[in-house]
């Protein structure tokens, strides 16, 4: 099956999974106990007020209908309107995403650019002291809970020695009038990264130290393959050796792991969210949740469905390219 | 997907039979292998004491819990659930001060927000993670399995359907997933466990899965299969033997990752609730007191550190141990 | 002169969120300031020739429009952009502001007539008129928002002329001046498109919005033709900025990167006042705590049970050691703001709890034939000081034998659920006590009535307790407009409801600030929702 045919096929099956993704979302929501609008109010003493809000959000009409509603909604990009926020969902999330968007990757290049090289120097110096260093540190990256790492760097750094913010992010976009101690531009990106480095640490040490394992327990496996010493047999150069032939082989697994590691990523951001009490996504998501607000947990919900979606198929795609070995579909 | 990377598999038998004789080859890496190779290697070994240890621990709490009431713990320590009548708050650890006091030899680690004695707190807090780990990671095994051996073995659209079925699931942030069964049906422990156990399932889905995939063009199969015997049992007898390997090395490092996200869980207030004692939990409400006791924060985290790596290393040296190729 | 708008009949938010940072939700909102985030330590440069005062809130605004505000955040800052039809001075006093004098009451207490002072402009240069106020009081049982109950008592309100507003009630009731202690909008400007209205608020008061985002920030620069000259603003400016993480808060004060925190927690009292630059400034809230016992149903319908529960442990103690310095102990449902107001016989009243008598509360509980094996059910909300007045209140029970006590936490959703009822008594599988709190405006209708009348059983009040003749007094004393006749009545019913123990009383909470010393003339105030910068009786200023 060709790639293409194959990439799209994918994007087809996407359909049914994203639908899944709402409805085991509806039904869970709806399962909790309480009402939205009476936890909203509190206990108050106006009854009708309670039912007249109710019916505001369309929350007295049966499940089903509401289902279907929402269902034609999401096609035609509207998300509902949330409940505690009094604001359509769709505002919510575009104000949100773009942040969790950043610490995401930032960690995410954080992680490749210290482990890929970390990872590939360990393999090749196997077992000398720079290897075992890199181990242990990595061990101990894939070992600590990102949030622990989170309050440690806060107390540390943000506290004792205060050279970094101890909250928020500053967006690298923002209009300098809306930042306080900027004045252009630059400082405005100054202060950006500023913020952003505990977090981005916090964030991306476990998926740092999980690709430097990965990384160089692939690099390894390579590097005695039957070609790579095939190579040297002939006498081709270690450093084309390593460029070359072991490096695009051993990125399979690294890949697999980048794809699978999306889901766990956006389950770190919420507690790094939450530790550096930064407002994107994650923090949307579990106010949602508390306070059942019903289009906000699906909007948010399915969000990140299409997100980690997307990344599965990108990954899948790209492994059966990089490994020829590995045909889907029918044989 | 698993650690381990090129699917090839030296285990395997030069000729296909599908009656006894392979099985013994094929399915070399049994219990007493295994055992050995830990033996040898020293990281594993320690990687074993250390997860011995911490189950030893839990098992102690769960049985003093369930069974005595904490009689042990009051005996020899404090209990770890109630505050005690002499409020004494944030205490440092002992040789240590803050602004709340001296810190105690009663207390050796110091104490919590509530005076709760934190060395007891963090001993019985291990009975909640390596629950949590073992069994999610158990029902992360068993489902992962199922799915990837029938969804690798047959391929097509049996396959297409179950990768699919399993993504959807694993597509809803996990955090969702469980935070919204949980508030949906009680903030039972049991909720969280099941749903740290869905998370690991894809893990072993794909470990699974790919392993089939590779075996299952095999020559040894395809005579098995052109034999007659019936899939079922090619899978029992071939596939699920031959992984058992990544397998166990994935499931000895899923614990640890369990553990993790138990831990975030908890710290979220997602998990066992108080006043049972959770590494997690200690952790969140050692937040407000950052400044002025840090040491609450220390500890609770150190004991994540410290169960995680004894998992990882074991996993890492049995990964060493029973993959052949490495060994050079 | 800022503006305050009451806190209303119900504060969800404040329960949740509680006057002291103890109890998080732990996954709640907030935090996370994109603009107005902090530079690296030390003072920022601020334009103009008086400073911005930095001000750090526990949590972020949801709205700017004080029709659909429902949150203390969002009061905060509504109150200095809008002046309020009458407002607070330094305690819970009631002063007219766009209101000329304090109203004229008719029609045994259900008609009420407002004359409003001429001058009073709109930050975009309209007159402030009695359209506008009729539309501040109608609008929310009109559109139905969220603190609609705070004036449903309105049936109608008409503008009699330009400067004159008379409302009619439906009922008599005495306390509805607090309820017209509310911000004034520009009716025009919001009718035409109120949701823009929220966003882009248009008000009359000293300050004026710059922007804000949910949840995020807030920012307000002084109006220089405010039409009030008295209540000028000192500051050129105010930034909201919240930051929910106590200890977070508490290092951005010490590095002077705020002027002003909210909200102290006990264990870090002694970190901010040890710092010579700053103190802490604390007034108790209008809030009460308690333990309600179920009245109808199980055990606890005996008030000698629930004598015996008193005796068995002592919430003096329990208070001092839980609550205190972030609280007070509180012998009535009333805030001390109100008693001292009402001048209410709180020494009478401080006299009715127990000391701890183990021996006494057995053989009440014997008397009475509570088997030792009975199995209590305390519910508590997710707030660990709530949790804590229970777990103390099972130790107790506990050491007077009975072993089989449950102290649960409940959600917010499953805790309301559970206590509130359509049909009647809950029964004593559901809960035999339960703690909560409590948030209003400075009126004791606001907590007798929704606590202890039978009338709001099942809705505010879960005790349905069978005192007919307390309750018909809280009826009389709402609906009466005369002080001395509600005084007596609130006197009476409450004295005979906590002589039958139908709460335990337990605490309030102070609304404490810390202050940066350069900051001059902030105080605490007993409402949460008063920050009060710029007013006739206080002005802010800071000095860098």
């Amino acid at each position: 099956m060709g790639l293409l045919r194959y990439t799209l096929w994918r994007f087809v099956q996407a359909i049914p999974v994203l639908l899944g993704i709402v409805t085991i979302t509806f039904v869970l929501a709806n399962q909790i106990p309480g009402d939205p609008v009476e936890i909203m109010l509190g206990p108050t003493p106006a009854q009708e007020q309670v039912e007249a809000i109710r019916a505001r959000y369309g929350l007295d009409r049966p499940i089903h209908e509401r289902y279907l509603t929402y269902l034609a909604g999401v096609v035609t990009g509207d998300l509902g309107q949330s409940i505690y926020y009094d604001r359509p969902v769709l505002e919510m999330i575009l104000l949100r995403l773009p942040v969790t968007l950043l610490l995401m990757l930032s960690a995410f290049a954080f992680a490749i650019v210290t482990a890929i090289p970390l990872g590939v120097l360990s393999a090749k110096r196997r077992n000398e002291p720079a290897d075992h260093v890199s181990r242990v540190v990595s061990l101990i990256g894939v070992s600590t809970p990102s949030f622990w790492i989170g309050l440690v760097l806060i107390i540390v750094f943000a506290f004792y020695l205060g050279w970094f913010p101890a909250r928020g992010l500053v967006l690298p976009w923002a209009d300098p009038a809306d930042v306080r101690g900027a004045a252009t531009r630059l400082e405005v990106l100054r202060q950006s990264v500023h913020h952003l480095v505990l977090p981005m640490v916090a964030l991306g040490t476990l998926q740092m130290a999980q690709i430097t394992r990965i990384e160089r327990s692939s690099m390894v496996d390579s590097l005695q393959g039957e070609y790579v010493t095939l190579a040297r047999a002939y006498g081709v150069p270690e450093s084309t050796i390593v460029r070359k032939h072991a490096f695009q082989v051993a990125q399979l697994p690294v890949i697999t792991i980048i794809g699978l590691g999306l889901s766990t990523a956006l389950g770190g951001a919420v507690l790094t969210e939450t530790v550096f009490e930064i407002q994107g996504m994650g923090r949307l998501i579990i106010t949602a949740i508390n306070n059942q607000d019903y289009e906000l947990i699906m909007g948010t919900t399915l969000v990140f469905g299409v997100v980690y979606v997307v990344g599965v198929i990108v990954t899948d795609v790209a492994y059966s390219y990089l490994d020829p070995r590995v045909t889907y579909g029918d044989d | 997907m698993a650690i381990d990377s090129a699917p090839t598999d030296d285990d395997a038998p030069v000729d296909g039979d599908a009656s006894g004789g392979p099985d013994e080859v094929e399915a070399r890496v049994g219990a007493r292998y295994t055992l050995k190779q830990v033996r040898q290697d020293t990281t594993a070994r320690i990687g074993a004491y250390v997860v011995g240890l911490m189950t030893f621990v839990a098992v102690f709490a769960a049985v003093d819990y369930y069974l005595l009431d904490y009689a042990v713990a009051e005996a020899i320590l404090y209990n770890p659930e109630t505050d005690p009548e002499t409020v004494r708050r944030l205490l440092p650890p002992v040789g240590m001060e803050n602004q709340f006091g001296q810190g105690v030899i009663e207390h050796p680690l110091g104490t919590d927000h509530r005076g709760r004695d934190l060395l007891a707190r963090t001993i019985y807090g291990t009975r909640i993670a390596m629950t949590v780990g073992f069994l999610a990671t158990a029902i992360g095994l068993g489902g992962g399995t199922v799915i990837g051996a029938v969804s690798g073995y047959y391929g097509g659209w049996i396959d297409d359907v179950l990768q699919r079925v399993t993504e959807t699931i694993y597509a809803i942030p996990f955090l969702v997933l469980v935070i919204a069964f949980m508030t949906a049906f009680g903030r039972d422990l049991t909720f969280a466990m099941v749903g740290v156990g869905i998370t690991a399932i894809p893990v072993f889905n794909r470990l699974i899965r790919s392993r089939v995939v590779s075996i299952r063009e095999e020559d040894y199969v395809e005579a098995a299969r052109a034999a007659g015997v019936r899939d079922r049992n090619i899978i029992r007898r071939h596939v699920i033997p031959n992984s058992f390997a990544p397998v166990l090395v994935q499931a000895t490092l899923q614990v640890g990752v369990s553990i993790l996200i138990v831990a975030g869980l908890s710290f979220l207030g997602f998990g066992a609730q108080p006043p049972t004692p959770s590494w997690g939990q200690m952790l969140s409400a050692s937040r407000g007191y950052m400044l002025p006791a840090p040491t609450f924060s220390i500890f609770p985290g150190i004991a994540i550190l410290i169960t995680v790596i004894g998992f990882n290393i074991l996993g890492d040296g049995l990964q060493d141990a029973l993959d052949p190729r490495i060994n050079n | 002169m800022s503006q305050q708008r009451q806190t209303g009949l119900s504060r969800r938010r404040l329960l949740a969120s509680g006057a002291a940072g103890t109890s998080l939700l732990l996954a709640g909102c907030t935090g996370g300031g994109e603009s107005g985030s902090t530079d690296d330590g030390g003072s920022s440069e601020d334009g103009g020739a008086d400073p911005t005062l930095y001000f750090a809130q526990v949590k972020g605004p949801l709205d700017m429009d004080p029709v659909v505000i429902n949150d203390v955040p969002s009061g905060q800052i509504a109150g200095q952009i809008f002046d309020g039809l009458y407002e607070y001075g330094t305690d819970v006093s009631i002063q007219p502001k766009i209101a000329a004098d304090m109203p004229t009451v008719e029609r045994e207490g259900t008609r009420y007539i407002v004359p409003l002072r001429e001058g009073a402009t709109f930050h975009n240069g309209d007159p402030v008129t009695a359209d506008d106020v009729v539309h501040t009081m109608t609008a929310p049982v009109d559109e139905q928002t969220e603190n609609a109950s705070e004036v449903n008592m309105i049936d109608t309100a008409e503008a009699v002329d330009e400067t004159t507003v008379q409302f009619d009630l439906k009922y008599p009731y005495g306390a509805f001046t607090t309820a017209m202690v509310r911000n004034v909008v520009n009716a025009d400007v919001r009718r035409d498109d109120p949701e823009a209205y929220n966003q882009d608020p248009v008000g009359s008061g000293p300050f004026q919005l710059v922007e804000w985002e949910p949840e995020n920030y807030a920012t307000v620069e002084r109006w220089d033709d405010y039409w009030d000259t008295d209540s000028r603003p000192a500051v050129a400016g105010i930034e909201f900025d919240p930051i929910e993480e106590q200890t977070t808060r508490v290092t951005e004060l010490e590095t002077g990167n705020v002027d002003v925190i909210e909200t102290i927690p006990p264990q870090l009292y002694e970190t901010v006042e040890g710092n010579q630059n700053a103190q802490i400034t604390e007034s108790p809230g209008v809030g009460y705590y308690y333990l309600a016992f179920n009245c109808a149903n199980g055990p606890t319908s005996d008030p000698r049970v629930r004598e015996a529960v008193d005796y068995c442990f002592s919430m003096d103690q329990a208070i001092e050691n839980f609550v205190e310095p972030s609280g007070v102990r509180q012998y009535s449902p009333y805030p001390a703001s109100i008693s001292e107001e009402w001048e209410f016989p709180v020494d009478e009243w401080a006299s009715i709890p127990h000391d701890q008598d183990i021996e006494t509360a057995q053989s009440l509980f014997e008397e009475a034939g509570v088997p030792t094996d009975y199995e209590w059910r305390i519910i508590v909300p997710p707030d660990d000081m709530r949790e804590q007045i229970g777990i103390t209140i099972g130790d107790g029970l506990q050491n007077a034998g009975f072993e089989n006590v449950q102290v649960q936490r409940l959600d917010w959703g499953t805790f309301i659920q559970t206590y509130q009822s359509d049909e009647g008594p809950n029964s004593e599988d559901a809960y035999n006590m339960y703690t909560l709190g409590w948030s209003g405006s400075p009126d004791p209708d606001a907590f007798a009535y929704y606590l202890l009348s039978q009338q709001t059983n099942g809705v505010t009040n879960g005790t349905f307790h069978g005192y007919d003749e307390a309750s018909e007094m809280l009826t009389q004393a709402r609906e009466s407009a005369d002080y001395e006749t509600r005084r007596e009545r609130y006197i009476d019913a409450t004295t005979q409801l906590l002589e039958a123990r139908v709460h335990l009383p337990a605490y309030n909470l102070n609304n404490s600030y810390g202050i940066r010393n350069a900051v001059d003339g902030f105080s605490a105030h007993p409402i949460a929702t008063e920050v009060q910068v710029a007013t006739d009786h206080t002005t802010v200023s800071v000095s860098r």
